[in-house]
């Protein structure tokens, strides 16, 4: 049988459409969603390569689905989410640190993640933080990982010392000043204005056992009370009559700080929990550091446990939307938590996660995750927290450098963050 | 007896007696070495710490020489494929706006000089006034025209913004130059039958070599040691310049000061050859027409 020229022609069109149709239509079913991140899933660190994994499994289990992880400083991942929002550059999914969710919420940058929530089994496993939640406590954002701030020490040297641990804080500067010689300083603190977050972990917790209430139900800051007095006394001493933090470690940021404990030359120094290892490793004094639950001034009062971490949100203009929420799911799924927790040192969001036995090696995860679940942080946080951390550190700064009296420094900041603070 | 020193004209200024004369020296001496170890100082310190294994870098007290010297930190940067694509990113840009820039002022340097066009004095005094603007108070605004026109996360943006902010100031620097060329070259080339553009390619535009020279050198030095708008329109490593990603050694745990003096030294290079290399046209670019010949 012989066929003419346009039969031929037709017949290969028809098998040129016939292979080429599977692949045209996976090309039109392929989406890639944009993940921003402050990590780079191409580095050789630990906490890269457990991105990497989380991204390469999603991508496995959804081959529809590819992630483009853009890589943007982590300073700078929330103020370029607000300047996308405004200008219609999003991505599907955004790592947004948990002190700046209520400037999203308040701006309504990110899309509500409740239904993805309630699907999560078993149900209440995934912990949220307060900062997710609008006042009609919808959530917008959930962990992917938790770190509980808490304070660093030199197990060494109370060790050589013979001192037990601090069980408040005077006897925690009690013990920084029997051994912040040879250069070393007590505590470490900074409460340097420009970049007061870490010092804030450290005084609103304190604050806030020693009976402050800082912001009121209302909204509205009450600064000027006899504990935070109190409170701005104790630092002013420790700089002042102790002497166990240095005018000019007071006065400096939280990277600055912790080069500090990078050289071995702290004592005591507020950190969060993911800063551990890190110090560790840049000291090379490995596990003479450790880690110890935040003390008040009252031994019978826990001081409560600042708990932070980086959450996962999707912007409301997420073109993406379905598939990003899967990557949510999968992030934050039991299998993920744990990889993370065992891998890169992470405190898992998952409840039935903490107490695998997997994470037994992890010294600190059990006490953080135990401490922060029994004494957690019950704070008005405002839709503006940098700027509330700002204008309490230039109080502290105004107290520490006797500018003003503690009395003088925290009228004048409830002043000015009555005068500045969005509502 | 008194000595004479000379100035570029030739002239001689007159100096008191040779105890003055080597008091003079002994005082100038000492400031410049003051100040370029004021320079100098830091930089040393950060080659230092980037030869230093991470421990030694945070160790207490500092130690000014590496008790462990080590490539490594130098190693990882290297070894880091986004780096050596943020190095190309940042030769690729800064030799697009190089042409395109120097090309532009060139033209309109000429233009300014030796033409006569309504509201020329008002052009030039806005485009010097655009010289003043500090770069922080246009971000947000070039951000969102970025965005409008497509061209955010784009080498595109970073070209046409580092062109439109050097230009102004390559203007003004080969105004000098042009003035400098005497106008009746042009006129004998007029005379002779040639055409006013050609009188500028083929008369003007060769005899301001050295102004072009100080142009591209003053475009390199300020394109490859720009942050602000490079950190500021671009998004994705994809287009991302070399200062930019150095800035990402600061991670969210702590500053990585090894790789992050390693990645700093690293990305001065070009520039300090480059500078050391064609030096003399810098300066004739500071001083060009400053006098007249």
């Amino acid at each position: 049988m012989t066929l003419n020229r346009t039969r031929r022609l037709g017949l290969g069109m028809s098998l040129c459409v016939a292979l080429l149709a599977p692949n045209t239509l996976l090309a039109q079913a392929q989406k890639t969603i944009e993940l921003w991140t402050f990590l780079d899933p191409t580095q050789d660190n630990s906490r890269s390569k457990a991105l990497k994994h989380v991204i390469s499994t999603f991508e496995a289990a959804n081959p529809t689905i590819k992630v483009k992880a853009s890589v943007i400083q982590w300073q700078e991942i929330s103020p370029q989410l607000l300047r996308g929002a405004r200008a219609g550059r999003v991505p599907d999914v955004v790592m947004l640190y948990s002190p700046n969710l209520q400037t999203h919420i308040a701006a309504g940058t990110l899309g509500a993640l409740d239904d993805q929530i309630a699907k999560t089994s078993p149900a209440n496993d995934l912990v949220t933080f307060p900062e997710a939640k609008d006042a009609k406590g919808q959530t917008f954002a959930v962990p992917w990982e938790m770190r509980v701030h808490g304070v660093m020490y030199r197990k060494d040297l109370l060790d050589k010392a013979g001192l037990p641990l601090p069980k408040t804080l005077p006897e925690m500067v009690e013990v920084a000043g029997k051994l912040g010689a040879e250069g070393r300083i007590g505590m470490g603190l900074g409460f340097k204005s420009s970049n007061p977050d870490a010092g804030m972990a450290w005084f609103i917790p304190t604050a806030v056992s020693m009976g402050a209430k800082i912001i009121k139900d209302d909204g509205t800051p009450e600064f000027n009370t006899p504990p935070m007095v109190r409170l701005m006394s104790l630092i002013h001493d420790m700089v002042h009559k102790q002497k166990i933090l240095t005018l000019d470690a007071a006065l400096l940021g939280d990277s600055e700080v912790q080069q500090f404990a990078e050289g071995g030359r702290t004592v005591f120094i507020a950190k969060a929990t993911h800063r551990l290892q890190f110090i560790r490793e840049k000291s090379g004094l490995g596990d003479n550091y450790q880690m110890m639950e935040p003390v008040g001034l009252d031994p019978k009062v826990k001081a409560p446990a600042f708990v932070s971490g980086w959450t996962l949100g999707v912007p409301k203009a997420s073109p993406n939307r379905d598939a990003a929420l899967k990557l949510v799911a999968h992030w934050t799924s039991a299998e993920m938590q744990l990889f993370q927790a065992t891998e890169a040192g992470y405190l898992p969001v998952r409840r039935s996660i903490a107490t695998s036995p997997a994470l037994a090696k992890s010294p600190h995860v059990g006490w953080a995750l135990e401490y922060a679940a029994q004494n957690p942080l019950k704070f008005n946080w405002p839709n503006n927290p940098d700027f509330l951390n700002a204008t309490l550190a230039r109080a502290v700064e105004q107290v520490v450098s006797n500018k003003a009296t503690p009395a003088e420094a925290l009228a004048a900041a409830e002043k000015a963050y009555r005068a500045g603070a969005k509502p | 007896m008194s000595t004479k020193s000379t100035t570029a004209g030739g002239k001689a200024f007159p100096k008191s007696g040779k105890k003055g004369n080597r008091m003079t020296e002994t005082v100038t001496y000492v400031a410049l070495i003051a100040a370029a170890v004021f320079a100098l100082l830091p930089l040393m310190w950060g080659l230092s710490t980037s030869l230093k294994p991470a421990v030694e870098a945070s160790t207490w007290p500092p130690t000014w020489m590496p008790r462990h010297l080590t490539f490594d930190h130098y190693a990882t940067v290297l070894n880091n494929p986004k780096y050596i694509r943020y190095l190309l990113n940042t030769v690729g840009v800064t030799l697009a706006v190089m042409l395109i820039g120097v090309t532009l002022s060139a033209h309109a340097a000429w233009a300014v000089v030796r033409h006569r066009f309504i509201g020329k004095k008002t052009m030039l005094f806005l485009m010097w006034t655009t010289i003043m603007i500090p770069g922080i108070s246009i971000i947000v605004p070039l951000y969102l025209m970025a965005v409008d026109v497509g061209l955010y996360d784009t080498y595109a943006v970073l070209v046409i913004v580092y062109c439109a902010s050097i230009v102004p100031t390559l203007v003004w620097l080969l105004r000098g130059f042009v003035a400098s060329v005497p106008a009746e070259l042009e006129e004998a080339a007029l005379i002779d039958g040639c055409g006013r553009i050609a009188v500028f390619y083929r008369i003007v535009l060769p005899l301001l070599r050295p102004g072009l020279g100080a142009a591209a050198v003053l475009v390199f030095v300020t394109v490859w040691n720009e942050f602000l708008i490079g950190y500021a329109l671009v998004l994705g490593d994809e287009h991302r310049l070399i200062q930019v990603g150095v800035y990402y050694f600061v991670t969210e745990t702590g500053i990585e000061w090894g790789p992050l003096m390693a990645g700093m030294f690293i990305s001065v290079l070009p520039v300090v050859v480059l500078f050391a290399s064609l030096q003399k046209f810098f300066i004739q670019g500071l001083t060009g027409g400053a006098v007249k010949g």
